[in-house]
Order: structure tokens, then sequence, then C-alpha cells
């Protein structure tokens, strides 16, 4: 017969005043369910209680706060489930009038708890196993922040990159504000540090396809896209480049740049190894015979690679809103309307006007307009957010155009200009008025091509509440952010959410800002909502303390997760609508719950007719002995 | 001793805290309030509630976390679409509705913990004893 200990805390003897210990000791000494009863007055100290011997017994602790001991004992190593807390300190001795109510009302909350020991199952204490390697998806900085951080505490990362090269954004970019220092030098030695890094797998034209398992052990299988060249044997001597014959715009250079159908998207790119388009290919052989390593294969087809990893940062990035999708402002067809991303690879020097600012005529744009929050703040076509980064951007490309042309124009078309970060009020804002940009406070409506070619922009200055017209020879549109439907997807093979913007949701927006709901895949970068360079490294070296704080522990334990009876469940599905955090499945004509995913609320327990579910030891079975010993008299 | 109505708490994790802060505080409220820690306000089946009532309860009280505190996710919603039925449920039996309630209680909320319990209990004591005669659910 089930027998249990009752072991009662005196607090420091603070309760003896307060309730009666020898009536509660006499009230259960005699009942045939208690085993002993022992009393500490100092149970919260090291050891104290592992000291008692009551390893594998049932017992009932009466003391402190709940939240407190159990802290206690948790940390103190294994958690059997068989230990019954009762408060009678703040919610008995503290919330009672007086001796006599307080001792009366221990005997209730003990008496309760004897109930659901008896009751209570063995939980499982035994570990989850965790791998101690890590699969960052994603090598914009952030990714390749995270990726060396991991690396450098000494764990394997693998790094998926759906481009040739890792690099992201940044690496297009030609200076970063608010410094002006040039973008891909700062990141160049990143990246190759990351080529470099022993503990590194870059994994370059590749995609992740499927996700299973739970935190410590995930299953990954990644697709990798053939690039018709061998990494293994391509040394990048470049030899391909100089007989292929065939041109296609470079995606790096925002299609501005052509470069060969063989290529490299950009000098410092990281893995330095040449990929073919097919699209564009001819398939003449040239490169083939060119090359002396024979590391050309047209015939190649696309891999899979199996991981097992422990732990997954999600830092895709994120695509930019469409300027399409605004026919007012004519990108794509009025040629010197330009995005910001594209004003970027012209002012670069390495770009295709060797930084020189020029319209698609050949000639200088001397009078420039930029237009903020194009696709951003708004209900329409773009989200409602704020994306972040532009405000700063767009001073820092009106600096760029003046320090290579101070005779130039520049007009800032802004709604309220932010100027948050450090430095950016100091060398963005006020150098820009000092250098004499002109700051109109408008979304411009409209605009308009003139006879002579130049661009005619329409609006209405919201600080005076008068229309305008302005002529200018190009004008730069600042994107704001737009998750990609590609993340969307991968957000699915995850088993992550995305809010209504589709950046991906965080497990607590304060709280728990680089993790997502599902425990073991964490966020980093602009996937998660629009930010800037310093931001997303930020979150790429938190995301990277996270999961070495994993790898570090000597075991894992998920938190107590509903568990479904496949015996008794029938498929109804009651539970799937009663789960606020989609952590229950079907799967064939019954549920599944991901564990993973689970909080342990147990909300499906309380929905389930079959009464198929249990977590821990939260059941009716448990709980309604436990009432009723309560109240009985 | 003048008949006092014994009164049911299940407290979520987080409320219970709640409840801990009040004794914590000072502010007293009758013995006969007893409470059960559950991870969740969630986790209450109904079948639970019916079975205090049965065993002896006059009032059931479940706090829980405010729904606008939960963020997007929010189980407390889910307890709170339970009670309000098993409050109806019950009316039809006889059992006044006032004798089940759910209060929003945040971790630091011991003020308004006693405070509320202490107005709940007035009113319960004016409905009196429940008096329901035997098992509700063995009936049905």
């Amino acid at each position: 017969m089930r027998r249990v200990t009752i072991v009662l805390c005196t607090c420091y003897s603070t309760l003896l005043g307060e309730i009666d210990f020898e009536r509660l000791r006499s009230f259960f000494s005699d009942s045939p369910l208690v085993e002993k009863i022992l009393v500490s007055d100092r149970l919260c100290e090291k050891n104290v209680f592992e000291n008692l011997g009551l390893d594998d017994d049932r017992v009932v602790v009466a003391a402190c706060s709940t939240r407190l001991l159990e802290a206690v004992f948790k940390g103190s190593g294994g958690f059997n489930g068989l230990v019954e807390f009762v408060n009678i300190r703040e919610q008995c001795a503290k919330a009672c009038g007086n001796r006599e109510e307080a001792t009366w009302k221990a005997i209730r909350l003990v008496k309760g708890a004897v109930q659901k020991a008896l009751h209570a199952e063995p939980l499982s204490t035994e570990g989850l196993k965790i791998v101690k390697e890590a699969l960052v998806i994603g090598g914009g900085i952030a990714g390749v922040r995270c990726a060396l951080d991991i690396a450098d505490a000494g764990y394997r990362v693998y790094l998926v990159e759906k481009e040739p090269s890792i690099g992201g954004v940044m690496a297009q970019l030609d200076k970063t504000f608010p410094t002006l220092d040039c973008s891909i030098c700062i990141e160049g030695p990143l990246l190759s540090e990351a080529g470099r890094n022993r503990n590194i797998t870059i994994i370059p034209n590749a995609e992740v396809v499927e996700v299973k398992g739970v935190v410590g052990d995930f299953k990954v299988r990644i697709r990798v896209n053939p690039t018709y060249v061998d990494p293994d044997k391509c040394n990048g001597c470049g030899e391909c480049v100089n007989v292929c014959p065939v041109y296609q715009p470079n995606k790096y250079d925002a299609d501005l740049k052509p470069v060969k159908a063989i290529y490299c998207p950009f000098a410092q790119a990281v893995p330095l190894k040449y990929v073919i388009n097919r699209d564009y290919c001819v398939e003449c052989g040239l490169c083939m015979k060119a090359c002396t390593r024979a590391a050309i294969n047209l015939e190649d087809k696309p891999k899979t690679v199996e991981l097992n990893v422990g732990a997954i940062v999600v830092a895709v990035g994120s695509d930019l809103f469409d300027p399409r999708l605004k026919p007012e402002y004519h990108y794509g067809e009025y040629e010197n309307v330009i995005t910001n991303m594209e004003f970027e690879r012209i002012i670069c020097a390495s770009g295709p006007t060797g930084g020189i600012l020029l319209k698609r005529d050949g000639k200088p744009a001397k009078r420039v307009a930029f237009i903020q929050c194009v696709g951003s703040r708004e209900s329409g076509a773009g989200i409602e957010e704020c994306s972040y980064y532009c405000c700063a951007a767009s001073m820092k490309e009106a600096r760029l155009i003046l320090e290579h042309d101070r005779e130039a124009r520049v007009f800032i078309f802004y709604n309220e200009l932010r100027a948050f970060g450090k430095g950016w009020e100091d060398l963005l804002y006020r150098r820009c008025l000092e250098d004499g940009v002109v700051f109109i406070r408008s979304r411009p409506s409209e605009i308009r091509r003139t006879g002579d070619g130049s661009l005619l922009i329409v609006y209405e200055d919201t600080l005076t509440g008068s229309r305008g017209e302005l002529e200018v020879d190009m004008v730069v549109l600042a994107l704001g952010f737009k998750p990609s439907s590609r993340m969307i997807e991968l957000a699915e093979r995850l088993g992550v959410t995305v809010d209504k913007h589709g950046f991906i949701e965080e497990a607590h927006a304060k709280m728990r800002p680089l993790e997502t709901r599902v425990r073991g895949i964490f966020v980093a970068g602009t996937c998660h909502g629009p930010r800037d360079i310093v931001e997303s490294a930020v979150e790429g070296s938190g995301a990277a303390a996270l999961v070495t704080s994993l790898f570090g522990r000597s075991s894992l334990r998920l938190p107590e997760y509903a568990r479904v009876s496949l015996e008794k469940c029938t498929g109804c599905g009651r539970c799937l609508a009663s789960c606020e955090y989609g952590a229950i499945v079907r799967e064939g004509d019954k549920v599944r719950v991901l564990e993973s995913v689970c909080n342990g609320c147990g909300s499906c327990l309380a929905a389930c007719p079959q009464e198929a579910i249990t977590l821990g030891n939260w059941g009716l079975e448990q709980l309604s002995p436990m009432v009723s010993a309560m109240l009985e008299d | 001793m003048s008949w006092k109505p014994r009164v049911i708490v299940f407290t979520c994790w987080c409320s219970s805290s709640g409840v801990d802060q009040a004794g914590f505080e000072g502010f007293t409220y009758p013995p006969n309030v007893l409470t059960v820690r559950v991870p969740c306000s969630a986790v209450i089946n109904p079948s639970l509630i019916v079975k205090a009532f049965e065993k002896g309860a006059d009032a059931v009280l479940v706090t829980a976390c405010r729904p606008s505190e939960l963020r997007r996710v929010a189980p407390s919603r889910v307890t709170e679409a339970r009670v309000s039925l098993l409050r109806r449920l019950l009316r039809t039996i006889g059992v006044e509705e006032d004798r089940l309630r759910i209060l929003w209680i945040s971790s630091n909320e011991g003020s308004l913990f006693s405070r509320e319990v202490s107005r709940i209990l007035g009113e319960v004591e004016r409905l009196g004893p429940l008096n329901i005669g035997g098992s509700m659910v063995e009936q049905g």
C-alpha cells in the first residue's frame, strides 16, 4: 500500500508561534496513509532535504512558498514527481488571523497534498540527448556573427546559405551608417574568418527542406542546389570566366553590372568558388576546356545533406518591399527612379559606374531626391511598421552624394525623421543639415516625367500645408522590409510562427526576444522584424550565447508536456481547438503533441472527453482526491 | 462558531505568487479559503469544479493571468470561456452563478487578491450554505 512521508519545516522556528506543529504532527501520526513525519527547521538549506534519505518515497513537504522551495528542489537534481509541496507560510501562517485558524488550515492543506502524493505517478527524470552541433540558417551579418561565436566556444556549426556566397545584404552596401566606413571592408574579414574556421562548415547554394525532432536532437534535411562546378576542385582561378561568351545580370550588383554565366558574385565571396547560372549558360563547353582542374560538370544534380544538430538559429533576413506595388512612383518604368539597394551599388567604387552617380543615359545626376517609407508605415501594399534602418540609410546616402560631388543638391522626403541610434543625430542628421540637405516633410503623391526626361515630384509639404513640385534628375526609393513568402514556408517547416506581416514571432517579445515558440530554435536579424546591422550582429551574438548555454548543460529536460494515450484517443480533435500554442497536430486518426512546442498549460486535459491526455500529475486522478480531502470534515 | 463559507481557490502558477504576496505583505483572509496550485488555469477540468461543490465547497474561485498579459497566446481565455459556460450550467441546477468566480490576479497583486476574496466571501455568506443534496454528477 502506498504511504506518504510528511516533512514539516518550521522556517528557522519562525512558524512555531503561528502554527501548532505538535497538533499538526499528532493529527497525521495515526493516519494509515502516513509513513512517518519529519520536522526540519531549515529545509531550504543546501543538502538538508537530500540528507533525509527520501529519494524514492512519496513525500509531502509543508514549508514556505512553493515558488521558492520547488526551485531549490529542482536545482538539486532529479525531480521525480512524487514530492508534493504545501505552502504553510505565505498561504497559511501569514494569511490567517491567529494560530488556531492557521493550524486548522495547515491540516487541510496537508490533507489535500497527502492525497495528491498518494495518487501521483513517478515522472521520468531521464535527460534528453544534446547533440552539441548547431545549424545557422542564413549567412548574412547576423548568421555569420552567430556562427563565429558558437564556433569560438568550441562547437561545430553548419552555416547554410541560399546564395553562392555568405555575406548577405551587408556585402552589397557601399558604406555603413553613421560612420561611413566601407561595408565590405568591415564584413569581409568576418566572412573569411568564417570560411577559415575549422568549426564552421559553410553550405552555400542550399536550403532547409525538412526539420524533425526536438531541442537537443533535430534531424535536418538540406537540399544543395547544383552549381555545375565542383567546389572541392575549383580553386577560384577565374580562367573559366575569361572564356565564357555569355553575360547575365548580377544579382549582387542589383542587376546593374553584367557578369559572365559562370561567375563568382563578388571579389570577397566566401567560399571563393565559381558557379554557373544554367538559365544563361549555352553549354558551349569553353569553360570545361579552360579549367585545368576539371571542376566543371554540367550534369551536376541537386544533393541532399542530412544533419543532426542540437540547436538551430534562423537568421535568413528579410526581403525589401517591391516598389512596383506603388505605381505612382513608376519604378521600372522611369529609369532614373531607383531603389536604395541600386543606389548602394551605383555609389560604390567597385560598382557598375565605378562610384560615379550617373543616370541611365550616362550623364551625372546633380539633383537627387530620396523618398522615405516606401512600403513601410502604411496600410496599403507594404507594412504598418517603421522599417527602422531607412532614415539613417538615406541620410548616409545623402552624405555620400555630397562627398562625391559638393555641387549636388539632395532632398529627403520624410514623414518623421528618426535618428535614434548611437551617432545618428550627430553624424547623420546634423551633418546633413550642415551640408545643405533639404528635408521636406511629405509622402509624395506622384512622380512625373518632364519633356526633357527629368523627374517631377508632386507633393504636399505637411508642415506648411502647401503643395509643391520639385524637379530632380534621380529619385531613390527607401524601401521598407517585407518578409518573403520563402521565409514563411521555412517558418512552417521549422514549426515556428510568424506575425501578421510574416516576420518570425518570438517566444516573448520582451523576455525571450531571441527564442521562437519551438525550444531549441532561435532567431536573429531581420527575419523577425526590421533591424540595422548593429542590432543584427548583437542578436547573432545573443543567439550564439543561448546556443552555447544550451550545449554547456550537463543534462536537458523538457518542461512537463502533455502526453496522449493512443489507446484512449478517439481523434475527436477537441484538444486541437483548446491549445493556444498550436502544439497539438493530427496524426492519422489520432492526435500528437509537439513536445518542443507544448508549454504544459494542460488546457487539452480539460478539453479531452476521453481523459486520454496526461500532464505530469495534474490530472483529475490526482486533483480530484486532493480537493475532496481538503473539504472533508 | 457560526457558519462560514468554505472556498476552494484554484490558483495558476503565476497567480499563486500573487496569493503568496498577500500573506507576505500581511493581508489576511479567512482560513477556510483553501488554495490548490495548478500549472495553468487551463488545466482545471470543469468536472473538478463540480466535484468541489459536491464535496462541500460553498464557492469556487479560479485565479488566473489576465489574458492581455499573455500576449497573443492566452490559455486563460480558454479558462474564462469554460468558467462562464459552467456558471450558466450550474444555475440550471440551482447553484447560484456567483458561487463560481474567475479572478485575474498577477503575481504581485496580493492586496487585490485578499480584497476580492473578502468581498466575494461576504456575498457568498449572504447566499448561505450551498445545499445541493447529494451528488450532482451521479444524478445526471
